[in-house]
């Protein structure tokens, strides 16, 4: 294949905005994609095709085989798997991540910004700022009935829900996010930044899986330069792409699995740098809490997620955000992560008697400050091994969030609560941001510390786990990433 | 003429597996449709087709575990355990890091199969969706597309559908 400028490997949040920047500068550019091509023609709202064509294979962690095998909390971990990412399968919550947060990014890993002074909110500022323009976030404010009778119950106990900031126009008239936008109301990846790519001459390459990155020995100070990647098609041929650079956006579970597949670590003689390849795995451990209600709700019909409480966000105020309402959209998702009251899946008679009341529930999504404390592990047999630690500060966030949730549903009449598996989507720091080599993957400037060429684009980079939904602060990381290139390496 | 499934499962296998099925998804005559009317094994037999090498064997040792588990821990076969013994198994089965995914792996299928709205092409009832009231008009434009299925793509001539509804 070409040699190219730049080599973008994933098509999420990171990959699809680098892809559009780079190329609109004139640069040669891949963007490749280990999931297929599907524009909004075919997004039809089944569930079951979304299920099997447009995710990755939900993860379990493997928690037991570090707590001597016996049995602790499990959570399932997810993104998508298609052009776009996991934007063409999200929620499409669009919130900044707290001052709080990026501001502890200096202290976590020793992050700069681009005048070498420690990284700040205001860093930030512009990126967030351009982002929200070109993905035209609003509040969302057409609650549906679910939503509302959360609301309701949260102003009873005096603490009302807010419409989210989300990705979403006006010409949002479904509930479909999960299983792809079929009226691009969605403002994800796909349709602002990849589509509007393609136009630009990028060389987009789905349904291509990339085993490795290429490197060398480098001329400059760093022990090893990237060059290409060798790749998977479809049909199982295999083959290699040259390029200048190479900037690994794939993700927080999938870009540390393609290091340490490229064999980093051994090449690098185990640097303390290249260790930290798939260490510090936050996830924003999330469970949905269900209230079934005496009347119909339909909790389908409109966005998911389109209020929430993020007062609690922070550590220091609780630790969990609060995001309603949401059945997860169609029946397998919400059968499928049902626990009951012992924290068993759900199976039987007991089954058939939730799923009948279906249309009568609605649910509260908690997503939780959690350490980054897991990993994104390669066994000796090849096979991914994900870990996350469940400390008793997890739990404690949880039972704290379930308190408040169940006495804002009980103020509404709910018959009934249950709880799904815990699981998250907000997966991130894999490969960290920051100048402290013991702490991070790459750079201030997102190129690893020990490959030249070879840069991070994701959700990978975060160097503290934020308390908001991550897509836009990716966003404007990788915004961030492609102003740096543009001005300081293309010269 | 209707050609019958198993297509890729083995006898066995699809036997205990429709068992499987039937009692994480019991049904209760034509009004409550279950695992077993709307053809919830044949589901799990078509996509079986469809999957990887590695994700066959995964499938057939969870399946094997279903038939170990019982007569390790009950002296019995699956289909003889009563009720309270089935609860005991699949909690222990959920809690044993040795089966617990492929616990959940089998529990999957089932639920896909049933809760994606499935019915065998030549099924003539109701099936989930219609069962527990979800869909109708908040759904406009939905397409379920079953021709990624081995049995509605060797049946469709005997029911005149094209895999597409």
């Amino acid at each position: 294949m070409n040699d190219y400028d730049y080599i973008i490997v994933g098509s999420g949040a990171g990959g699809g905005l680098l892809a559009y920047r780079l190329s609109g500068t004139g640069k040669r550019v891949a963007l490749i994609e280990a999931g297929s091509f599907y524009g909004p023609d075919s997004f039809n709202r089944f569930e079951l095709q979304a299920v099997r064509k447009l995710w990755w294979p939900s993860t379990w962690t493997s928690n037991h085989e570090r707590n001597n095998n016996e049995p602790t909390e499990e959570m399932m971990l997810g993104m998508g798997r298609c052009v776009g990412g996991s934007t063409t399968i999200f929620t499409a919550v669009a919130h900044r991540a707290f001052p709080e947060n990026i501001d502890n990014w200096h202290n976590e890993t020793g992050m700069l910004n681009f005048s070498n002074e420690p990284i700040s909110y205001s860093d930030l500022d512009q990126s967030y700022r351009r982002i929200e323009t070109e993905t035209k976030i609003r509040k969302y404010t057409e609650w549906d009935r679910g939503t509302e009778k959360i609301a309701e119950g949260f102003k009873r106990i005096g603490h009302p829900l807010s419409p989210v900031d989300a990705f979403v126009t006006p010409a949002c008239n479904q509930n479909a996010c999960l299983f792809g936008c079929p009226t691009n109301a969605k403002t994800g990846s796909l349709v602002t930044y990849i589509i509007p790519a393609i136009y630009n001459g990028v060389d987009l390459y789905p349904d291509t899986f990339v085993t490795e990155v290429m490197t060398r020995k480098s001329s400059t100070d760093k022990p090893l330069e990237a060059y290409g990647i060798k790749y998977r098609d479809k049909e199982g041929n295999t083959g290699t792409m040259s390029g200048k650079a190479v900037i690994l956006s794939a993700g927080a579970l999938q870009t540390p699995q393609i290091l340490l597949r490229s064999g980093i670590r051994e090449k690098t003689g185990y640097t303390k740098s290249s260790m930290q390849i798939g260490q510090n795995l936050g996830v924003n451990i999330g469970s949905v809490m269900y209230g079934v209600f005496d009347e119909d709700l339909y909790n389908w019909i409109l966005h998911p997620l389109s209020a929430n409480i993020s007062e609690f966000a922070l550590e220091k105020n609780g630790g969990f955000l609060l995001e309603a309402s949401t059945v997860f959209e169609a029946p397998i998702g919400f059968t499928d992560t049902l626990l009951d009251a012992d924290g068993n899946p759900v199976w039987g008679r007991e089954l058939k008697r939730i799923t009948k009341d279906y249309r009568k529930m609605a649910g509260v999504f908690i997503n939780t400050h959690d350490m980054n404390n897991g990993s994104v592990e390669i066994d000796d047999s090849g096979k991914t091994k994900l870990y996350k630690k469940f400390t008793q500060n997890d739990r404690e966030h949880f039972r704290k969030a379930r308190d408040l949730v169940y006495e804002a549903m009980q103020s509404v009449g709910v018959r009934e609560v249950m709880h799904s598996v815990y699981l998250s989507h907000h997966v991130q720091g894999t490969c960290r941001i920051g100048e402290n080599k013991e702490k991070s993957v790459v750079d201030s400037n997102y190129e690893m510390h020990d490959v030249s060429n070879l840069f991070v684009g994701d959700g990978s980079l975060i160097p503290s786990v934020i308390d908001a939904n991550p897509s836009l602060t990716i966003y404007a990381l990788a915004d961030r990433l492609s102003n740096h290139l543009i001005q300081n390496i293309q010269k | 003429m209707k050609v019958t499934p198993p297509y890729y499962l083995s006898a066995e296998d699809y036997e205990i597996l429709k068992l499987i099925a039937d009692i994480m998804i019991p049904g209760n005559g034509p009004d409550e449709p279950g695992a077993s009317a709307v053809g919830t094994v044949n589901y799990i037999d078509s996509e079986f087709g469809n999957m990887s090498e590695t994700e066959k064997e995964e499938l057939r040792s969870g399946i094997a575990l279903f038939q170990d588990y019982p007569k390790k821990f009950f002296g019995k076969e699956l289909s003889d355990l009563n009720q309270d013994e089935i609860s005991a198994l699949f909690k222990k089965m959920h809690t044993d890091p040795a089966s617990r995914l492929s616990f959940l792996l089998v529990r999957s299928l089932c639920i896909m199969g049933f809760y994606s709205d499935y019915t065998d092409p030549w099924y003539d009832g109701i099936g989930a969706w219609a069962w527990m009231n979800y869909g109708g008009k908040g759904i406009p434009g939905l397409n379920k597309d079953w021709s990624f299925l081995e049995i509605y793509r060797r049946n469709k001539n005997t029911t005149g559908q094209s895999g597409k509804e």
